[in-house]
Formats: structure tokens, sequence, C-alpha cells
């Protein structure tokens, strides 16, 4: 604890002494709880401090950090009686830079972000069975080994639009996430690549087109082969600009993972995801601005009845804001957000059978944001 | 010849009485630099030329390294910079030395001196975003950037008005102020940037729009793994695989 003290501080004291153009500090508290509706109880809640630095060396280059204190109680009833897990502590940090820069007649970024393991390496495991289902809300949390990714990007004229197109490479390090594991794990590493394209609709407006494809490399255990997710293609397109109406459709598609079975990597013989779809409406009128949720998630490949079989399900949520101006360059905004997801066949009744349930999950964060 | 007397017709119909001179041609393109084209209202982009008459509808647009001034039928001009277009919304000058001139800045930056405007139905008016600034006789600068709907006005002589959402106001020499979302505030200059950093507007949301979307990927795709049940030594993590078989409560 002490180590990730002094490596939070240096990271935060460090980059401000040197030579600036301008920057941005954001500093916030967030309080979320959901819980299940089903006979086995599934809830928990996490209140979480964020902070944010960005540092603008010159128009064409900044450095960000972000990071977040927490605690977080999960509470999961796989037999009998419920257990609850209570953790505090910080979350990994994140570190990055983005270069901007012409090359080739395009317009180009170089970014790259390290994840700084400052985080509680365990806390994703202990956490797994009281969180709500990762399908439909991602992770809060993160405490992972040492990893990099890097991004090269391009955009290009199209008439009065913009083709970007981008490659890059993400290096997952080795931890162990869980006491009784023999051996480090590794998540595979990533490369993906992606497209979008960006038109201007006047008044601030405009409309993308994008997709992106990523395909990993295996998942290690103690030196093995054990897992590899199948290749993922996303395709969304979204319209709208910082004012008014907006909307972005999108799906994340993903093929068949790959398992160790006889100490070999074998394409599973049912998908265990389900396709992913989801539109997410948003006005904004003046300081106020209203976001929407609806995402559809397929049953997965198993026939149901079998042990690998996931209904899959949906969600509804909506999320207003407040933006209140704090003075020229800085300002306090104040969110609260509802969610319901519905599983036709996620819940558990007191028998242990699988039944049609439900999570419920609200938020309420307040955060303060400064630029100069 | 036509098309002017129905511009006329329509003006007399809605209460505007500004005659027409005949002989009027129209706003002209002069000092031509780098590549220029013109999009009339109703057919493609074509390459300008010195001399060539815009007419109502006409986007006139700027590219790489390129300028062109716009000089309109009272003398007054516009200078566009480079990756900028404007569209002659009306241009009309009426006898008795009145001038009226309407353009929309679509993107970009452009440089306007306005010869001193002669009667009470002269106006010379130029809208960028939400915003639309006008001048009795002055010189000023308007720049729009449509991806951020930021507009600047730049006060280089005389008074300009603006008009956001029906809300006046007056801009003298030497003011600086930039409208956005709605609202309006004197413009704070961000630091000289070189050419060779400079990325437009349109650009760096295409650039930011990429990063983020991979981001959001790699997020969602490191829990699908670490959630999976091959993943973390076998923890069996989701309801329906750790449900396998009922239990007997006690």
């Amino acid at each position: 604890m002490r180590r990730t003290l002094l490596l939070m501080a240096a990271l935060w004291i460090v980059p401000p002494t040197l030579s600036l153009a301008g920057g941005s500090f954001g500093f916030g508290e967030n309080y979320q709880t959901w819980s299940s509706d089903f006979d086995r109880r599934f809830s928990g809640w996490e209140c979480w401090t964020p902070l944010s630095l960005g540092l603008r060396f010159s128009p064409a280059f900044d450095l960000y950090s972000r990071s977040q204190y927490g605690t977080g109680q999960y509470t999961s009833q796989l037999g009998a009686l419920p257990e609850t897990e209570i953790l505090t502590h910080f979350s990994d940090t994140k570190l990055g830079g983005d270069l901007n820069f012409r090359a080739f007649g395009a317009d180009s970024l170089v970014s790259l972000e390290c994840n700084l393991p400052t985080g509680d390496k365990q806390w994703e495991t202990l956490q797994v069975a009281g969180n709500l289902p990762t399908d439909f809300v991602d992770t809060r949390y993160e405490g992972r080994a040492f990893g990099m990714s890097g991004m090269y990007a391009m955009a290009l004229p199209w008439g009065k639009s913009r083709l970007g197109l981008a490659a890059g490479y993400q290096v997952e390090g080795a931890y162990q996430p869980d006491p009784g594991l023999s051996g480090d794990l590794k998540a595979g590493d990533a490369f993906f690549v992606a497209g979008n394209r960006v038109h201007p609709l006047g008044h601030g407006k405009n409309e993308t087109f994008r997709a992106s494809f990523l395909v990993y490399r295996p998942t290690r255990q103690d030196g093995n082969d054990v897992f590899q997710l199948g290749p993922n293609l996303n395709l969304s397109y979204s319209r709208g600009g910082t004012k008014g109406f907006s909307y972005e459709a999108g799906s994340n598609i993903y093929t068949k993972a790959r398992r160790n079975e006889g100490g070999a990597l074998v394409t599973e013989g049912h998908a265990s995801l389900g396709q992913r779809f989801y539109v997410q409406p948003s006005y904004r009128y003046r300081k106020m601005k209203i976001d929407g949720s609806v995402k559809w998630v397929t049953a997965n490949g198993y026939p149901e009845g079998e042990s690998g079989y996931d209904g899959g399900g949906w969600l509804f949520g909506i999320s207003p804001s407040l933006r209140i101006p704090m003075g020229r360059k800085s300002a306090w905004v104040l969110s609260t957000s509802y969610d319901h997801i519905l599983l036709p066949h996620g819940g558990v009744d007191a028998s242990g059978a699988l039944v049609a349930g439900a999570y419920n999950r609200f938020t309420f964060g307040s955060s303060w944001e400064v630029a100069w | 010849m036509k098309k002017t007397f129905l511009l006329s017709a329509l003006l007399l119909l809605a209460g505007v009485s500004l005659p027409v001179r005949a002989d009027d041609t129209g706003a002209k393109l002069g000092s031509l630099s780098g590549p220029v084209s013109v999009k009339p209202a109703q057919a493609d982009w074509r390459p300008a030329h010195e001399g060539r008459t815009l007419e109502t509808g006409d986007t006139v647009a700027t590219g790489e390294k390129a300028s062109v001034v716009v000089t309109t039928l009272d003398g007054s001009t516009l200078t566009l910079s480079a990756h900028s277009q404007v569209t002659l919304v009306a241009h009309q000058k009426p006898e008795g030395g009145s001038i009226l001139l309407r353009a929309r800045l679509v993107l970009g930056e452009v440089l306007c001196r306005v010869r001193k405007l002669v009667g009470t139905q002269s106006r010379f008016e130029l809208k960028a975003g939400g915003v639309v600034c006008g001048v009795r006789g002055t010189k000023f600068s308007l720049s729009y950037d449509p991806p951020h709907d930021l507009a600047v006005l730049k006060v280089l002589d005389g008074t300009v008005w603006s008009d956001l959402k029906g809300q006046l106001k007056t801009h003298g020499k030497g003011e600086n102020v930039e409208f956005h979302d709605g609202d309006s505030k004197p413009w704070n200059p961000t630091p000289p940037v070189k050419p060779k950093d400079r990325i437009d507007g349109l650009s760096r949301k295409t650039l930011e729009d990429l990063k983020q979307a991979l981001g959001r990927g790699l997020g969602t795709d490191a829990d699908n793994s670490l959630t999976d049940p091959a993943v973390q030594g076998g923890v069996r993590l989701k309801l329906n695989l750790r449900m396998g078989q009922p239990e007997t409560l006690p």
C-alpha cells in the first residue's frame, strides 16, 4: 500500500513540473448500488473517488493520467447463505499520451497508454460472484498487471468527410488474481484495426460510421494456453453533436472461443458469448443532458438446459445529468442513473433452479472539472 | 434577368421595397491562390477562376494553403483563408447606394473589409453556426469550427453587432468574442500552432473517436476474458454455470 501511494504521488507531482501550455483536472464522488429481484441474493454497492489529470504541452502533444480510490461491497448467494466481500483500494492507474501530427498528407495520431499496477490484483476475482453481469455493465474496477497499448491512426480527407484508419496492439502482463491459482495468469494480447467515417452535418453535428476488429492471442496460466477469445467485430453508427438530440446504434459480434482440451486449444462446440445490440439516444438542452440506453444480448450458442447455456437478456437505462459552469473554465457535474437488467433465464430461485429475474442498479455522482 | 426579376418580386411581396439595379452582376472572385472551388446551388464542385461571378446560393471553398478574395457589388471584400467555405445567401445592390449581403460561413475563417454602408436599408451580415454578425462600415474577421460549433469574431475596426438567438450585442474595435453552445464570451486565444502540427477540428474528432471506440472494445473484451470459466483457475462465474444442480436447503 505504501509503495502504491508513493507511485501515485510521483505520477501526480512530476508531470506538472514540465513546461505546460494548458491542462485539466477532474475530481469526483460516485456511489452506485444494485440488487437482484430473485430468491437468491446478489447485490452490492461501490463508492468511488475518481481523479484525472490532463496536461497539454503543446496543441499537438498531451499527457493524461486517471485513477480512482474506492470501496465496494459484493454479496452473492451461491449456496444456502449469502457471502459478502468488502474491498477498499486504489484501482490501476492509466498513464497515456497523444501526439498529433501530419504525415503522408494526413492528420495523424500516435497514442500510447500504460496500465500501472496500483490496484488490488485480487479484487476482480473476489467481486465476480456479486458483480453485475458484465455482458450488460462493464466492470468499474481494474486491478491487473503492467500493460501497454499503442495505436497509430490517420484521418484522410474524403470530400467534406474524414476517413479514419487505425491499427494497434495491446500487451497484457502476467499476475496472480487468486491466491489459490497455481502460477500467474496472463490475459491474451490483442491486435486491433479500426476505421471510421465522420461527416459534418452543419450546426456542430456529425454522423459517424465506425467498425473495429479485434483478434486475441491465448490467455496463459502457469505458462499453458487455457483460453482464447474468438475474433470480435464491432459496428456502430452515431449522429448528433454538442446540443439537441443525438444517438448511437451498434452491435458487438463475437465468434467462438478456443478452450484447452487435452493440452491443446480447440474451438468450442457452442459459442459461449451471445451477440450484443444497443441503441443509446441522448438529448442535451443547455446545461441538462439525458442519456438513454437499450441493450439486447442474445442467448449464446449452447442448447437450453445445458450447463453452459446463457439466455441473454435486456438492459434499459436512463441517466440525467446537469453541468453547472463555475466560472469560465470549470464546471460542477451532477449525475444519476437507473438501469434495469432483465434476464429471461438468469435468475435463481431458492432451490437453485434457473428462473426469470432482474437486476436494478442506481448511481449518484458529483464531479468537479477545471481546465487552465 | 429573369432571376433578378423573380427576386425583386419576392422582396416586394415580402414588404421590402428594395428596387434592384438591372446591371448588377454579383460578387466576383479575385486574388486566387491555391486550389479554390465553387459549388452552385444545384450543381457539383468545379474549379474557380479569376473574375468568376458568384450567384445567390453559390458556395466558394478554399483548399490547403489557398485563399481567395470575394468582392461585393459595393467594393467590400471577404478574404477566405485556407480550408474555408462561404455560401452567398443573398446579394443585391438596390438604388441609392444601399447594399444587401447575407453570407454563411460553413467552416474556416474569413476576413471582412466592409465599406461604409449607405442608407438605412443596407445590410452586411455573416452567419456562422447559430450566430449572425453584422456591420455598418468596418473591418472584422469571423471563423467557424463546425465539429465544435465554435465561432470566433475579431473586430479590427469600427463596430460589429451580433445576433445570438435574438439577443443583439454590439462589439467595438479590438473586441474578440467566441460563440459556443448558445453563449458568448470573450475569446481566449490558444498559443500559436506550427503549421506542421495543425490538425483541423474534424480530423481531431475522427482520431479521438477511433481512440474511444478501441478503448471501449478492449475494456469490454477484458471482462469477457476474465469472467470466462476457463480463466482464473476454473472459477465458475456465471450464474447459470454456477447453478448446475439444484441444492437441498436445510
